[in-house]
């Protein structure tokens, strides 16, 4: 804005005819009553009067002739209002930001301002009644490609450090308190294995945390809420709903307790059974184990499409539902703020990461532990047991595995690794590595502590650099990547790839999305509206899964891709 | 200037928030504001939350994060009109 000019005149505001001959009516009773102001200027007073100030009232009442003032004041207000409808104090007012706007208007030049902002302009698009929905899809395929690539180099990381250097460690602290033969199995093959198994992914994790952060800070996923209304509305919910079911992307537990924001317990009750169809961060890793044991560059490809398919069986679900035990109730307007789109802060966003990460850590060192030494216990028993198949854990995951042989893989190692799958999502991987490497790798020639430290700030930099190349190779035209490029099989995707195939791996990897939620999340399906309906949670997801897995697998075969 | 903001208010069935006032009348929203606390004191025009109830009446109002995070709305004080009324009016969650 620009000041035009400034000057200093001797200036009295015109309110108007009526007003100023009541004005002038009651300075002339001033005079006949000899009514002396005082301090107060004359002109000022009488408006101050005829508005009925209540402070300036009770001041006048105190001055010699006030009260014969203020009967006069109060007719010539009432005379006014009588002719005018409203209070002197409303009519002075106007008069006063009339004023106040003309001289603006004259003395103030402003630039012309663009209405349409560029929030307006890119909510045009990320809105859009048909782009909409395709722009959330591309952006939702981005972040995973984004996940999945960038990090990768740092799983291979992670995996090479657990592996080696802190198992070699484990290994040499073992040695020196002689340590006996089942303790040794114990720490190496089953907390090292089932728990390192699972840390692995601790740095696709914070890609994950990271992006959904960053798309929560900048603005977008209240648009993705938005856009998903229209979407929801087929499954008789609103994009209220939505929102649970995006925290559902990170965890099931808090996505279920969001569903209290619902005004409708119908709604909340059919948000809950289908946030768990959303892909929580716990099927993370066995999505990029397998993913990138069997399709390799296209693995961010493949966990896109997991992502999308949860989405997708959730809206079949929630009208199957609304058809059936659930049918829909008056359905309100879902009204939303859309706030403008800023650019997030790297703080808080380093903050939402660590947080949410740090959650998995704890799970890691707690749940998956103490999974992990029962998952070893029972590879073990009864004592000395020979071969894995023939312990406890064996039989009875070879008792289940026929369930899964139309599915492609009836073997008791997934038959067991998916039952105890049902604690955590993850410890499907940690059981799997228990099982599949718990045992075989034994250290080569240990290093000196001071090498293995030198190695993994190598492996470290080398991790950065090669994520780095795969970041600036997103960008159209620039390709940083060596033809041979490919990260490094890990032992666990060359066990993997002995026993799938990449369409049971598929296979393996709908049941994992779609299968019973983990006994946290029916725990708070239960807290919060029974344990009847966190039954039916756990056997229509389970058997929405392996229905599902098998006409994967079985229409895959029939198609040649088996 | 009054008169304009009470019309305004009276062809918006739900009200308005200070910035879409600001806009309406082409005049920053704190230069407005003044005009609002007036109306509002004068009894002429009431300040809603964002769930329609009315502020004034809600004990909670200076504590109130639904209010903090949505902004007020304001709207003509129309004794008995549907969408506004005093016997409805409640705190809403603080």
């Amino acid at each position: 804005m620009v000041l035009a000019s400034t000057s200093r005149v001797n200036f009295q505001l015109d309110y108007g005819g009526k007003l100023e001959r009541e004005i002038a009516k009651l300075l002339e009773a001033f005079d006949e009553n000899k009514f002396d102001t005082g301090r107060y200027p004359r002109r000022w007073l009488a408006i101050k009067l005829l508005e009925a100030d209540a402070d300036i009232v009770g001041r006048v009442r105190k001055m010699p002739n006030g009260e014969q003032i203020i009967k006069l004041a109060e007719e010539g207000a009432g005379h006014l209002k009588s002719m005018l409808g409203d209070d002197v104090d409303l009519l002075t007012a106007d008069r006063r930001y009339g004023f106040i706007n003309g001289v603006v208007r004259q003395s103030l030049h402003r630039p012309r301002m663009d209405r349409i902002t560029l929030t307006d302009r890119v909510d045009d698009i990320v809105t859009h009644k048909w782009f909409g929905l395709p722009v959330f899809f591309a952006v939702m395929y981005v972040v995973f490609r984004l996940v999945i690539d960038v990090s990768s180099p740092f799983l291979d990381w992670m995996d090479a450090v657990i592996n080696g250097p802190v198992a070699n460690w484990f290994r040499f602290i073992l040695d020196l308190v002689s340590a006996p033969a089942w303790m040794r199995s114990l720490v190496i093959d089953g907390v090292v294995a089932g728990v390192g198994g699972v840390l692995v992914f601790v740095p696709g994790l914070l890609m994950l945390y990271f992006f959904l952060a960053l798309l929560e800070d900048s603005g977008y996923m209240s648009r993705a809420a938005f856009v998903m209304d229209r979407f929801m509305r087929v499954v008789g919910l609103h994009g209220k709903s939505f929102i649970p079911m995006i925290l559902g992307f990170g965890c099931a537990v808090p996505a279920v307790y969001a569903t209290r924001t619902i005004a409708s317990r119908r709604d909340r009750v059919l948000t809950a059974l289908l946030v768990p169809l959303m892909s929580c961060s716990a099927r993370l890793p066995v999505y990029v184990v397998f993913g990138l044991a069997f399709f390799g560059a296209r693995a961010g490809t493949v966990i896109w499409a997991m992502y999308a398919l949860g989405i997708l069986v959730a809206m079949i679900a929630g009208m199957v539902f609304t058809h059936t035990i659930l049918k829909p109730d008056v359905t309100s307007a879902f009204v939303l703020e859309l706030p403008p789109y800023r650019r997030p802060a790297l703080k808080s966003l380093l903050i939402h990461m660590w947080e949410n990460t740090r959650e998995f850590v704890r799970k890691a060192g707690t749940v998956i532990l103490g999974a992990s030494v029962v998952m070893w216990l029972l590879l073990n028993l009864p004592w000395g047991v020979a071969e894995q198949r023939d312990s406890y854990f064996g039989k009875v995951s070879g008792a289940i595995a026929p369930v899964f042989a139309p599915l492609g893989y009836g073997n008791w190692e997934t038959g067991g690794a998916l039952v105890t799958g049902f604690m955590a999502k993850e410890i499907v991987v940690s059981t799997m590595s228990q099982i599949y490497l718990g045992g075989a790798e034994e250290a080569a020639e240990p290093a000196a502590f001071t090498e293995d430290i030198a190695s993994i700030g190598i492996g470290f930099a080398d991790a950065a650099i090669n994520s780095g190349k795969i970041l600036l190779s997103i960008i159209p035209g620039v390709n940083l990547l060596e033809e041979d490029a490919e990260g490094e099989d890990t032992a666990l995707s060359l066990a993997l790839r002995e026993r799938f195939t990449p369409l049971s791996a598929v296979s393996l990897l709908v049941f994992v999305l779609l299968y019973v939620p983990c006994v946290a999340t029916l725990g708070a399906i239960k807290h919060e509206f029974g344990a009847s309906w966190a039954v039916t949670s756990a056997v229509y997801q389970t058997v929405v899964a392996w229905i599902a897995a098998f006409l994967v697998f079985q229409v895959g075969t029939l198609l040649g891709f088996g | 200037m009054l008169n304009q903001l009470l019309y305004l208010l009276e062809t918006k069935e739900n009200g308005l928030s200070l910035a879409e006032i600001g806009r309406e009348m082409n005049a920053q929203p704190s230069a407005v504001l003044s005009m609002l606390d007036l109306l509002v004191r004068k009894g002429r025009i009431l300040e809603v939350g964002p769930d329609n109830k009315i502020c004034s009446t809600c004990g909670l109002e200076a504590h109130c994060s639904l209010l903090a995070a949505r902004g007020k709305r304001y709207v003509l004080a129309r004794p008995g009109s549907p969408q506004v009324s005093l016997t409805e009016a409640g705190p809403h969650p603080a």
